[in-house]
């Protein structure tokens, strides 16, 4: 049986069947699928099912035609609603990735310098979220906020206002939420940096005349940088797309694209132009991804002089 | 040579009117109920090259971080210069310590690790610049000052530390077993290169270490530490000649024991008589032993004579038989079991080859010493 598979040059432990495997899951689950919304995106529109034309067709002499329709990204360009869109959810995410960093990084500090048996416990407590449904936490947060909400409840039955403050259907609400939902995604990488980090280092620091705050500054910040990167990346990748958060809790006011997105392909059933919708903002996303794969690459270089 | 006959006619430790420069007075630390270092009352000198030592959890450890600011006593108080330090945290003391983990940053090269306590100063670039580059040649690390510290060896990264330490030229610095990291060879060769250094740029050292022959060839002084107290202050030579009590002279070399009785008091010697080893001592050292009190009189291995002949002194001689022998190249040990079934070790150097050797195994020998080679343990 070795001898024929070695005949066949099937060595299951080599190198290409180590790296098949994860390869094999991105071409079927990533590559394949996104070839196909580029597909989608290039085709015409059409009523029926699907409701797009196929690219390429045969004429009854033997013809092979292939159409490329360009309009979809043209009439994106000409209509300001997606650009609107397209900034408000770069905005958003950017603003839920800030708001994570300012929560996480002390929270994933405090993780970090607690004694061993209480880190599994805190650690514990940041995953604890997720055994409840994201979409029942996002709920949970209409009842907070609502005007009925509790909030407005405490504060007027405080006295404090005698009008309920617009806590929802904004903005503000959308990002709360986006804090919310994505913390632990940055609690995690952050804490598994600044975890590594030998705290010998910030008694040198002292021990050479820098107080806590430049200490901090000068060591802890820099270590831990490959962590806020990683972090901020889990955060801000999938919260430019986030749905359910801004049609729970955006209201009509906030118009993120993965809300375009759901309304060109569901309500308008305009395939082709939700298509290109997200072939774009997947090029917008690469760029910051491509950053995170290099300050990987640097962080594996330096793991491996160690 | 000329600067090691200086220090050794340089003992401001004898001479009542110096004033010490490190001065720990009374001080303790207690960690949730346990004391880890308890009363020490010790003064230490300018230029002094001193070491604590003892086994590990012994709170030479604490002594050292406490004095750079890293613990606080509990009790007690620290001197630096004649200015209360006590209360002071790390970064605002003339102290600057070099860590047995080394604890350079690994984000920044040689120089930057080296300029990181300048800047916290905000001294000028250049003045900067110069003073690394002063003291990377010192420790012969000129080369190297663009490297990352993972691209260097133990070897250097421990000269990195040291010039880090030294950079900022503190009235005193602290060791945590600066040696401990590397290999047998390389620490004999950098015991002699920090003392040395030390030397060169007269700043007063304390080291900590477990390890007696560092500390013996290192310091001016070292005191010897057991469950945070300080057994004895002394220099090398005094501790192991002088042992002030058992455990220092158990934990310092090794050492034969004999208990006795005090028969006899004059005036530079006493009389003891061991049941133990089979014979009468006199012991040259003066001692407050009176007569009928029970004591134990120690004796270094090496100070031992081995022979067939019996000697002509009768005092301080026994007998015995060989019953094993370690050979080390250039000394044996003989363990020599005597009447009384205990054993003693004698050193001899390896003065001819191994076969010509007169002594061997179940020789029947006589073992002698000089009566003021011998001390009287009382504590």
């Amino acid at each position: 049986m070795k001898s024929i598979l070695r005949k066949l040059k099937l060595n299951f432990s080599s190198p290409f069947w180590v790296t098949a495997i994860p390869f094999g899951w991105l071409l079927l689950f990533f590559l394949i699928p996104f070839l196909i919304v580029l597909k989608i995106s290039f085709s015409d529109l059409r009523f029926g099912l699907p409701p797009y034309a196929p690219l390429m067709e045969w004429t009854s002499e033997g013809l092979l035609i292939i159409k490329i329709n360009l309009t979809n990204y043209t009439f994106i360009g000409t209509d300001s609603l997606y650009l609107f869109a397209y900034l408000d959810s770069l905005t958003i995410a950017l603003l839920g990735t800030i708001g994570c960093l300012c929560i996480g990084y002390p929270m994933a500090y405090g993780i970090a310098k607690a004694s061993p048996s209480k880190r599994t416990i805190l650690l514990m407590l940041v995953i604890l979220p997720f055994w409840t449904s994201f979409l029942l936490r996002v709920y949970a947060w209409i009842g907070i906020l609502s005007p009925q909400g509790y909030i407005n409840t405490l504060l007027i039955n405080l006295g404090l206002i005698s009008t309920p403050l617009s806590l929802i259907d904004n903005t503000f609400a959308t990002v709360l939420g986006i804090i919310y939902c994505y913390l632990p995604f940055m609690i995690l990488p952050l804490y598994a940096f600044l975890e590594k980090i030998d705290y010998a280092l910030l008694e040198a620091a002292y021990d050479l005349g820098a107080r806590p705050f430049q200490a901090f500054i000068r060591i802890i910040w820099p270590l831990s940088r490959p962590g806020v990167i990683a972090g901020s990346l889990l955060v801000f990748i999938p919260a430019v797309g986030e749905f359910v958060i801004p049609e729970l809790l955006g209201g009509s006011q906030t118009l993120m694209i993965g809300k375009v997105i759901w309304n060109e392909f569901f309500t308008n059933r305009t395939w082709p132009v939700a298509a290109a919708l997200a072939v774009i903002m997947l090029v917008f996303l690469i760029l910051p991804i491509a950053i995170f794969q290099r300050y990987q690459e640097q962080q594996v270089r330096f793991l491996d002089a160690e | 040579m000329k600067q090691k006959q200086r220090r050794i006619n340089l003992q401001p430790w004898q001479d009542s009117k110096t004033k010490p420069y490190i001065h720990l007075e009374g001080v303790s630390k207690e960690f949730n109920g346990v004391l880890a270092v308890d009363d020490v009352t010790l003064s230490i000198f300018q230029e002094e090259f001193f070491s604590l030592l003892g086994p590990s959890g012994c709170g030479k450890t604490t002594l050292l971080r406490m004095l750079a600011g890293f613990e606080m006593p509990t009790k007690g108080k620290i001197y630096i210069d004649g200015v209360d330090v006590t209360r002071r945290p790390a970064y605002d003391r003339p102290v600057n310590m070099m860590f047995q983990s080394y604890a350079l940053f690994p984000h920044m090269t040689v120089e930057q690790n080296i300029a990181f306590g300048l800047k916290q100063e905000r001294i000028p670039k250049t003045e900067i610049q110069e003073r690394v580059k002063e003291v990377l040649k010192l420790v012969q690390m000129e080369k190297y000052g663009s490297r990352a510290p993972h691209q260097l060896s133990g070897g250097q990264r421990q000269r990195v530390a040291l010039a880090r330490s030294l950079v900022k030229r503190p009235k005193l610095l602290l060791l945590d077993e600066p040696l401990a990291a590397l290999d047998k060879r390389l620490r004999e060769q950098t015991q002699f290169e920090l003392v040395n250094i030390q030397e060169k740029v007269g700043i007063t050292f304390i080291m900590v270490t477990h390890d007696q022959e560092e500390a013996m060839t290192m310091s001016t002084r070292l005191g010897v530490m057991d469950h945070g107290r300080l057994r004895q202050i002394a220099t090398p030579n005094e501790v192991y000649e002088y042992p002030n009590s058992e455990y220092v002279a158990d934990f310092i070399g090794s050492i034969n024991k004999f208990e006795g009785l005090v028969t006899k008091v004059e005036d530079n010697h006493i009389l003891v008589d061991s049941e133990e080893a089979g014979s009468e001592f006199y012991v040259g050292h003066s001692a407050e032993a009176p007569v009928g009190s029970h004591v134990k009189v120690a004796i270094r291995p090496e100070k031992m004579m081995i022979d067939h002949a019996a000697p002509n002194q009768k005092k301080n001689v026994t007998k015995g038989i060989v019953r094993d022998i370690g050979y080390l190249g250039d000394v044996s040990i003989y363990h020599v079991e005597l009447k009384s079934g205990k054993i003693v070790l004698v050193t001899q150097p390896n003065l001819v080859r191994l076969a010509e050797r007169p002594v061997t195994w179940d020789d029947s020998v006589y073992l002698f010493w000089r009566a003021e080679n011998s001390i009287v343990l009382t504590a």
